[in-house]
């Protein structure tokens, strides 16, 4: 997948929350709603370039464009995932949750809750790395 | 084959001279006329070049012909060959020649003839030999070759094989160069575009990109351009037809340079510069054997450039212009390493070019009208010479010369639109729209027309255009009705009756009217009016109708319906109007009533979210039913309304009406509008005026504003609402702009229009800015404007924005500027020849603005004050026994700051307490109260007193002035001070616009003065005698004894009072 700008992500996001298809129009409400009030060309020529990377396809109705999201969020979210893991922790995920765990956000309480979760997360995402790297 | 190239031949000789004319002439109109002519100008010599568009008769046409005809002649035919070449060749020429030698029966006798005359003709002809020469070999051709394509098998003659085949070898020649030049020039091009994308990265970084977007907003450029970063790109520039991008070397500029770059782009893109260039390279693709074919080329090529700086700097001061021209500098600092200009629009080209322009810039000045003008009529007399000139037109059959002829005027008019949009001719616009608002006024003036609407006791005679956003702020009016008249810019107010004398409005009306009238106040067009509402009203009292419902605001028809039937009419919320959809003006309306649904035909649309529609169609628009065009731009329309009408505070849309439409076209919206606008059809104007471009828009509001076209400016103003959000900062810099102007300038119906626009922040600053000013009258229409705000309690909270209104009363509301009121007064001349002048609002006295001004009659009166808090100095008039004016002296400052203390006191104190003192009053306390407070028996003998007339009024114990259908400048408390010398009382009445404006003055109470003035409980029977003056002038009053009844009312207004023995 190819790598997109934050204001190419900030379409994106918009464009899921609102059930994956868009009108220009509601895209422009959505963004103005996030105090992001760009102009029309800016718009368009984000959204044109997103088509160009293959996140999105768009087709007419009426006059109007609807722009369609060929890639979920999750999907995107577990691509992105993956190549953060490749791509600063060669591919080892549990250096990657125990920094995540290292981070001083949790309690002691929600530490332990979280612990089991994480170990059971962890063997499966190095299972999930094993069997790809064979 | 060989037509063409024949033709081809003929319109590059016919372009070449056009070409050397406009090169040999360039002196003459380089720094006259606007780069932007220069740069179109060749679109004529590009059409000579390549449209075999002739007029029958021309220079080059016939010299072809001739020519061909010489061969003819000269050529060793058969008899039989040239018969073959009469019937299918030569006839339709001998045709041409008929159409002026009237005769058209033998057509080889006329050749001939006409061969033979034109001889000479050629001989002396300058320019004809080597036209000749060439057009010579190749008639010959053309009439060998001909035979064959009529299927006349003749043998032809050795002889003529071997030119022929030159020829035709030529001809193949010229062929397939061309097409190989073109074919080059589009793959070369095509690498290149693929190079350059391939090389680029677009620009991430949401600030350029946003300040690129606004670039497009400002400039009103449609369509989506990418912004890219090549560092390989020597300069910047503009790639690409359906998907256009701008590429930048590097994006490391400074913000002047981004935008001077990225601006000068988008206008090549705006003005759809590659298409042109395209074309120019596909004409000299076609006529590569001309050179002068290149150096047009090259010309075209800077003219652009230069064009494009022209419209860039066009908007820009001194100042930016130099720092443009360092733009264009510095974009020749950075390098790359393709180097290509051949099809791309760029920055910059070459240094010469480069020297050239920053001559321009620096040199640049508006062109001014008479020049345009003349641009006009020399692109007028080209196109007239392109014409006559004319080219070789292939033997064509009478129907496609009829059609040929038909392109031709097409072409001519288009020259002249390409004129009408450098002359945009603004000082015809302007003479015109002059003529039709004076039209206008005239209209109204003649037919009066108005409206009565009904609200908390006051009827609104609307009239004169004014709606309901023209009635003033409602008034306390104690339960009784008032009756106001409201124009445009302002009302007057009359009253008021209880409900029993409104069954006689008329008799109580009329004197009130007359008063008005006499005083200047109204127009006798003002009086007829308000008695006709009158009548009405009275009718509608007398034969008890529900007020309410008859004149219910809002309701316009209910007034023209019997009464009764208004009853039945269901409120329902019908709006219209018009809009521009391409490539239609359809007036439309939605919320169509349920009957008059059952009227019209209809026909079911489907919106995008699957929702289906009925849509109505007046008798005049059913045709468009069947026509898909139309119906896809009604469809479109109604998608484009059906989120605005949701978003306002009336019903959603529904039941929408096509009340009409018209075809306009999507070509050149200017003339459209310069057509409506001469026209006066205000909504169409209106729905195509925001399809007109930034500038076009700014000149006609500038044009109606100072036509003081109001309706059509306010039509406009209101358009904005349809506007993108992108365009809620443009609207309301305009806004801005025209406000200020209209407040500076007093022009109080743009004021009014416009603040109905402003935002809500925006009208509190005005509020503000206008209470600062002492401009009452500006605060009451912006008040008026903010009245849904008054029932928003925390608003209401935070100022009371009415007792500041009456604050406001310090300055005379009535007259919008002092000069007008001193005139009233007599004291203008009487104070210009003091040293006092006026400006507006303020009295100015040796060029200091004045802060207190206080005129004294020598009795110690006031002739005039005034109160101006921005003032500096303090003057007081002193005046002799006759009233004139002996000198004006500074006020001391005590003096000063006394009277200042005293204004302030008495707005602070000024409230509605003072009206029913608490304590008892004496004999000469005098208190005016209203008719509530009275007995019933009181009330009645009251409501029997004629209007226009005094009456002292005894009841009981209490004494009483009364005094029906005062000036509407009573709003104000009048001035009363009173006396007694033993038995006798004097009362003085002296009405606020004699003396001063500042004094005593209050909210409007009523049209009445009931005055007690004397209240001594329980001595009754007590009478004084009485003596009353109004304005210094004794006046004559009736006496009434009430007998009956009791003061209650009053005992209760003072229960202090202790009761006398």
């Amino acid at each position: 997948m190819q790598q997109i700008s934050d204001y190419e992500l900030e379409l994106m996001k918009v464009i899921w929350a609102n059930g994956g298809a868009a009108l220009y129009a509601e895209i422009v409400t959505a963004l103005s709603e996030k105090g992001m009030d760009w102009t029309k060309n800016t718009i368009i020529t984000l959204l044109s370039r997103l088509i160009d990377k293959g996140l999105l396809k768009t087709n007419k109705i009426g006059h109007r464009n609807k722009y369609t999201a060929i890639v979920s969020a999750d999907e995107y979210q577990s691509s992105q995932t993956e190549t953060f893991l490749h791509k600063v922790y060669e591919g080892n995920a549990k250096g990657l949750v125990s920094a995540l765990i290292q981070k001083d956000l949790l309690s002691a309480a929600d530490y332990e809750d979280l612990k089991k979760y994480w170990d059971k997360l962890n063997a499966e995402i190095s299972h999930d790395i094993d069997t790809e790297d064979c | 084959m060989l037509v063409l190239f024949k033709t081809i031949l003929s319109l590059s000789l016919s372009g070449t001279i056009l070409i050397l004319l406009l090169f040999v002439c360039r002196p003459l109109y380089r720094n006259r006329l606007s780069k932007r002519w220069q740069y179109y100008i060749w679109l004529l010599v590009i059409a000579r070049l390549l449209l075999p568009i002739t007029p029958e008769t021309s220079l080059i046409g016939n010299l072809f012909r001739q020519a061909e005809q010489l061969v003819e002649q000269s050529g060793a035919y058969s008899p039989a060959h040239i018969d073959s070449n009469n019937n299918a060749d030569i006839e339709p020429n001998a045709e041409d020649f008929a159409a002026y030698t009237d005769s058209n029966d033998n057509a080889n006798i006329e050749s001939n003839t006409e061969v033979s005359s034109t001889k000479k003709d050629t001989a002396t002809d300058s320019m004809d030999n080597p036209a000749a020469e060439v057009a010579i070999t190749y008639s010959r051709i053309g009439n060998d070759n001909f035979p064959q394509s009529v299927d006349d098998i003749s043998e032809s003659k050795p002889a003529h094989r071997v030119p022929k085949n030159t020829v035709q070898a030529l001809c193949i020649l010229w062929l397939v160069a061309a097409l190989l030049l073109f074919v080059r020039k589009i793959t070369v091009y095509q690498s290149f575009v693929k190079y350059v994308i391939a090389g680029s990265k677009p620009v991430d970084d949401i600030i350029l990109l946003e300040r690129f977007g606004q670039i497009m907003t400002e400039n009103h450029i449609k369509g989506t351009v990418e912004l890219c970063v090549n560092d390989l790109v020597s300069s910047p520039l503009l790639i690409g037809f359906t998907h256009a991008r701008v590429v930048l070397p590097t994006i490391d500029l400074s913000e002047d340079d981004f935008y001077y770059t990225v601006l000068h782009e988008l206008i090549h893109y705006k003005r759809r510069d590659m298409f042109y260039k395209w074309l120019v390279q596909f004409t000299i693709c076609l006529h590569w054997f001309n050179p002068f074919a290149y150096l047009m080329g090259r010309e075209i090529n800077r003219t652009c450039e230069l064009s494009c700086d022209e419209r860039v700097i066009a908007t820009l001061s001194d100042k930016s212009r130099k720092s443009y021209g360092d733009t264009l500098l510095n974009a020749i600092g950075t390098s790359g390493s393709y180097q290509d200009t051949l099809a791309s629009v760029t920055l910059n080209e070459s240094k010469e070019l480069l020297k050239g322009r920053l001559e321009a810039i620096m040199k640049y000045k508006k062109i001014p009208k008479a020049v345009q003008t003349a641009a006009v009529f020399i692109t007028g007399i080209l196109v007239g010479g392109a014409a006559v000139l004319g080219a070789y037109a292939a033997p064509t059959t009478k129907s496609s010369t009829d059609h040929i002829t038909l392109t031709d005027t097409s072409i001519s008019s288009d020259g002249e639109t390409t004129n009408s949009t450098i002359d945009s001719s603004d000082s015809q616009t302007a003479a015109d729209t002059g003529n039709t608002a004076a039209q206008n006024s005239n209209a109204i003036s003649q037919t009066p027309d108005y409206n009565i609407e009904y609200e908390d006791g006051i009827f609104y005679i609307l009239t004169g255009g004014a709606t309901e956003a023209d009635k003033p702020l409602s008034t306390v009016t104690n339960g009784y009705s008032h009756l106001v008249l409201v124009r445009k810019d302002e009302y007057h107010s009359f009253g008021s009756w209880r409900d029993s004398e409104m069954k006689n409005l008329v008799r109580h009306i009329t004197p009130q009217c007359r008063t008005s009238l006499k005083n200047g106040r109204m127009t006798q067009e003002d009086m007829d009016i308000v008695i006709a509402a009158s009548t009405e009203i009275q009718e509608a009292y007398r034969s008890g109708d529900d007020i309410q419902e008859i004149y219910r605001p809002g309701d316009n028809d209910s007034v023209t319906d019997d009464s009764g039937t208004s009853n039945s009419v269901t409120l329902y919320n019908y709006i219209q109007s018009t809009y521009y959809q391409a490539p239609y003006i359809i007036e439309i309306g939605y919320n169509l009533t349920a009957e008059a649904q059952n009227k019209y035909s209809s026909t079911l649309i489907t919106l995008s979210d699957q929702r289906t529609l009925p849509v109505f169609f007046s008798t005049k628009s059913e045709k468009y039913i069947s026509d898909a065009t139309a119906m896809s731009a009604v469809t479109a329309l109604i998608e484009r309304i059906v989120p605005k009408a949701a978003k306002s505070a009336s019903r959603p849309l529904e039941y929408p009406f096509i009340v009409s439409m018209e075809y306009v076209g999507e070509t050149n919206m200017d003339s459209l509008a310069e057509k409506y606008y001469d026209e006066e059809m205000l909504t169409y104007f209106g729905a195509i005026f925001l399809e007109l471009d930034t500038e076009t828009q700014q000149n006609y509001l500038d044009h109606m504003y100072e036509d003081e076209n109001i309706s059509f400016f306010a039509c406009c103003i209101g358009m904005f609402e349809r506007t993108d959000m992108s365009d809620i900062q443009r609207k309301k810099n305009i806004i801005d702009h025209y406000i200020l102007k209209a407040y500076e300038e007093g022009k109080v119906d743009f004021f009014a229009v416009l603040s109905g626009e402003l935002d809500e922040e925006s009208r509190k600053n005005w509020l503000e800015k206008c209470k600062k000013d002492g401009r009452a009258d500006y605060f009451y229409i912006l008040s008026d404007e903010y009245e849904d705000l008054f029932d928003d309690a925390d608003f209401m909270d935070d100022t009371d924005y009415f007792d500041e209104w009456n604050e406001f009363q310090n300055t005379d509301s009535s007259y919008e500027y002092l000069s007008d009121y001193l005139e009233d007064k007599g004291l203008l001349d009487e104070y210009n020849q003091n040293d006092i002048i006026t400006i507006k609002d303020a009295y100015y006295y040796h060029n200091a603005r004045v802060r207190l001004l206080v005129d004294i009659r020598s009795d110690g009166s006031f002739e005039n004050f005034n109160y101006n808090e921005r003032g500096t100095v303090d003057l007081r008039l002193v005046r002799d026994k006759n009233n004139d004016i002996v000198r004006v002296e500074y006020l001391s400052t005590e003096e000063a700051a006394e009277i200042i203390e005293d204004i302030n006191d008495s707005s602070v104190s000024d409230d509605d307490s003072s009206l029913h003192a608490s304590s008892a009053p004496n004999i000469l306390d005098l208190t005016r109260i209203t008719k509530q407070d009275v007995s019933t028996a009181l009330l009645n003998v009251l409501d029997s007193c004629d209007s226009g007339k005094w009456y002292v009024i005894t009841e009981n114990d209490c004494q009483y002035i009364y005094y029906n259908g005062l000036p509407h400048t009573y709003a104000y408390e009048p001035h009363i001070d009173g006396s007694e010398t033993g038995d006798l009382i004097t009362i003085a009445i002296t009405d606020i616009n004699v003396d001063s404006p500042l004094l005593s003055r209050r909210e409007s109470v009523s049209d009445y003065v009931l005055l007690l003035f004397s209240y001594t409980p329980g001595t009754e029977g007590k009478n004084h005698n009485v003596e009353i003056t109004y304005n210094k002038a004794p006046v004559t009053y009736d006496t009434i004894s009430v007998a009956s009844g009791t003061a209650r009312s009053i005992a209760a207004l003072y229960p202090d009072t202790p009761q006398a023995p």
